[in-house]
């Protein structure tokens, strides 16, 4: 017979200008077994962009059906091969020009999660609202933040940005409104400070002044922390110690970073918790989302890799020219190869991600599987700018729902909004239609 | 801009249900003969025929368009997706489609290639048809439906697509016969296409017959040519050609080869015989044959069908009705003593 009282799945632990969601624990689910049951744990959705298209090449499977081996591009995904849904054909006609003429990387990222295409201006923008937003609004109350959005690149919000596509297009993924984007967190330690702090980042000077008495957040919840560790069971007590664990190393890597740059450059522009390693910087990024996926803090992701259009180098990698212009590489094999490693680059930091989230289990399951991760880019082919068989796969199973480890080809100018409107009603959202949506594609479910 | 502050020719939106009669594989091939000529663009090609042949043999017809006489441009230039129906019309795998997609060289290697394997390979023809008109310019498209109507209704029903085709399209010129092969989706059209439509009555078909004798005179320019071994295979005689009439006037409204009717609004009876009912709000019209006309049309017919491919220009010059003299040069200045 079970006495011992659930603890409430919305929980916190507290301190002076500190409050730690926590992760789902045995204790939260009443009469031991809930958990267990496949789909009650809350599904989340996501959406990871990374821009200037992909070597489609190095990017297709060669067969429908069952994934056998992985081409080059995805080839880093091979240990989460039964994890994932390579998606084929899917078309998004309001990235194309219509008549507006240059303007793709803007038009393609404006276009890529509300299915509208972007209104051709520096200064007055319009698009319509995102897939992710609509989730926010109307579901976004049941989580501290209806929505999250991060990116790795810092990037102005005005001017002109792809021939008369104002840098709103290129720099963002969601939209609150047609009119208002919501620019993504760069900085790791804004970040931390919104998930863990008062749920605002600070302003830069703000942080300076803390910064000179920082301890570690976890300082600030001790008593509360000894307290839930008193009522928790052995299992309940390790999962616990590892979630303040990588939190408290998430603390370290930023100050770590803060330290470095402002050694490396007191002057550097961009902010000082950013870390001058892409991949410890996806890394950072990425951990963070874990833990607030964990103690679902949020369920509604967007994540620009980096922004559309970029000539960022990946000297990382041994790769000096800039992204953007590697892309049109008029077939030239040695920019072909360049644009093939950021490609895999990108898609290896995306797998590692992926692990940890494999490794935070949610009862009987994980939150990976209770995830529906989109990663893909608004075009296919960066050389040609074309909008057709957008590179788009989906890690996760969606909270046990989608058939997974496969790919499916779906027919040709089946608009990407058909994906999205299906994702929405995953997460309890249901729409008539969304975009330029004909309907909701087929052959995801398990069913 | 592609075209700069003008208007490109305009943009056509095709669809049939390819391999039910050569009509419309002769209505394709003069629609291409048009887009050479620099009249039209061909902007979208769909079939309601639900089997992969009358697809496959759409996508032929477009890649010998797009690149028989240039395998340079064969290459790098991207034929349309074909659209295709799954349901709501029986399946015809007719000999004019499999006769020549089945041809051979004698390396054993289709004389025709295509892309269309599998239905993967093919496009929503709802999507083409919609995708199609949102990348016209205002009242610079226009579509021929040389079959029923199942694609259409279906894109119709789509959010904004009746406003769409209203800013986009100047009309429709569809084929009755195809429209009474399904009088369900024909209903739907005519409650829901926003402007004016033209339909060439069967009897019209019949009276202006595609010669056969053209297939061994006017097209013996190409010793392969898709839409010829699919007129032969088809019976080689003179063929009913109210599709072509549809594409002709189309694209050629100018020519005045046809009469309208005054207009009305069409009803599909119980019996499929379709009517149109005097209306003076009407913005139906059968179309008309007109007796001092049919010469040029056998004509125009048979010199479009058999026109010979021309490489697509990315920069096309302007209509003609839309080019403008060159501005003078200024008169020279005398010159100062």
């Amino acid at each position: 017979m079970i006495t011992r009282k659930a603890l409430p799945r919305r929980m916190f632990l507290r301190g002076a200008g500190a409050a730690i969601a926590l992760p789902a624990l045995d204790a939260m689910a009443p009469a031991l077994a809930s958990s267990r049951i496949p789909g009650k744990a809350p599904v989340r959705m996501a959406f990871v962009y990374v821009p200037n298209g992909i070597d489609m090449r190095h990017w297709t499977p060669e067969n429908e059906g069952p994934l056998d081996k992985l081409p080059r591009i995805l080839a880093p995904l091979e240990r989460h091969k039964d994890n994932i849904t390579v998606l084929s054909n899917l078309t998004h006609n309001n990235g194309r020009a219509l008549l507006d003429g240059a303007g793709d990387h803007g038009r393609c990222c404006g276009a890529y999660l509300t299915g509208v295409q972007p209104r051709k201006s520096v200064s007055d923008i319009k698009v319509g609202v995102s897939c992710d937003q609509i989730v926010a609004q109307q579901a976004g109350g049941q989580t501290r933040f209806a929505s999250l959005e991060v990116g790795l690149e810092d990037a102005r919000q005005a001017g002109d940005c792809d021939s008369g596509y104002s840098c709103a297009y290129t720099n963002n993924l969601a939209w609150r409104s047609e009119t208002q984007p919501l620019p993504p967190i760069l900085d790791p330690r804004a970040l931390f400070e919104r998930l863990f702090g008062k749920g605002v980042a600070l302003s830069p000077e703000a942080r300076a002044r803390e910064g000179k008495f920082r301890r570690s957040i976890l300082d600030f919840v001790t008593e509360d922390t000894r307290s839930l560790q008193a009522n928790l069971g052995p299992t309940d007590r390790r999962k616990l110690d590892e979630y303040l664990t990588s939190i408290r190393e998430i603390e370290a890597q930023i100050a770590k970073a803060e330290k470095d740059n402002s050694q490396i450059d007191p002057g550097m522009a961009k902010p000082y918790g950013v870390p001058a390693d892409f991949a410890e910087h996806f890394k950072l990024m990425t951990d963070m989302i874990t833990v607030a996926f964990q103690a679902d803090q949020t369920r509604v992701l967007t994540f620009l890799v980096t922004r559309e259009g970029t000539s960022r180098a990946y000297r990382e990698i041994g790769i000096p020219d800039g992204h953007h212009p590697l892309t049109h590489h008029r077939n030239d094999p040695a920019m072909m190869e360049k644009v093939a490693q950021i490609n895999t680059y990108h898609v290896e930091q995306f797998t590692k991600w992926l692990d940890k989230l494999k490794a935070a289990k949610e009862g009987d399951s994980n939150v990976l599987d209770n995830s529906m991760i989109v990663y893909g880019a608004g075009l296919s082919d960066g050389n040609r700018h074309t909008h057709e068989d957008l590179p788009t796969l989906i890690a996760g199973k969606g909270g046990n729902h989608f058939k997974t480890g496969r790919r499916i080809v779906y027919r040709k100018e089946t608009p990407m909004s058909n994906l999205f409107l299906t994702m929405m009603d995953r997460m309890g959202v249901h729409a008539e239609h969304f975009g330029d949506s004909t309907g909701r594609v087929e052959g995801l479910d398990l069913a | 801009m592609q075209f700069g502050n003008a208007k490109p020719p305009m943009g056509v939106v095709f669809d049939c249900d390819m391999g039910e009669s050569i009509d419309d594989a002769l209505a394709l091939a003069v629609l291409y003969g048009l887009d050479g000529k620099n009249e039209c663009r061909v902007v979208a090609v769909s079939t309601t025929n639900p089997t992969l042949a009358s697809a496959a043999f759409c996508e032929v017809v477009g890649r010998f368009y797009a690149g028989a006489v240039s395998a340079q441009f064969a290459a790098s230039g991207r034929t349309l997706p074909v659209g295709m129906a799954t349901s709501g019309i029986p399946k015809m795998e007719t000999p004019m489609l499999t006769a020549p997609l089945s041809r051979k060289g004698a390396d054993g290697a289709p004389i025709y290639p295509h892309g269309i394997q599998k239905i993967v390979d093919t496009a929503d023809p709802a999507a083409v048809v919609r995708n199609a008109f949102t990348a016209q310019h205002d009242q610079n498209a226009a579509m021929v439906l040389a079959g029923p109507a199942v694609t259409l209704a279906a894109a119709l029903a789509l959010p904004g697509v009746k406003d769409l085709i209203a800013r986009k399209a100047r009309y429709l010129v569809a084929v009755e016969r195809g429209l009474a092969a399904h009088p369900a989706s024909a209903g739907t059209l005519f409650a829901e296409w926003p402007g004016s439509i033209f339909v060439v009555p069967e009897s019209m078909g019949e009276r202006y017959r595609f010669p056969a004798s053209a297939i061994e005179t006017a097209f013996a320019w190409s010793p392969n040519h898709p839409v010829v071994d699919a007129f032969r295979a088809s019976g080689n005689k003179d063929a009913p050609a109210a599709g072509v009439l549809a594409a002709l006037h189309c694209v050629r409204t100018d020519k005045k080869y046809f009469g309208a009717s005054a207009a009305g609004t069409f009803d599909l009876g119980t019996g499929g015989k379709l009517t149109l009912k005097p209306s003076a709000e009407g913005r139906h019209h059968w179309l008309e044959p007109d007796p001092a006309q049919s010469e040029a049309v056998m004509a125009a017919m048979v010199e479009l069908a058999s026109a010979k491919p021309v490489v697509r220009q990315r920069f096309r010059p302007r209509p003609v009705e839309q080019q403008v003299a060159p501005p003078k040069p200024p008169e020279a200045k005398p010159a100062k003593p």
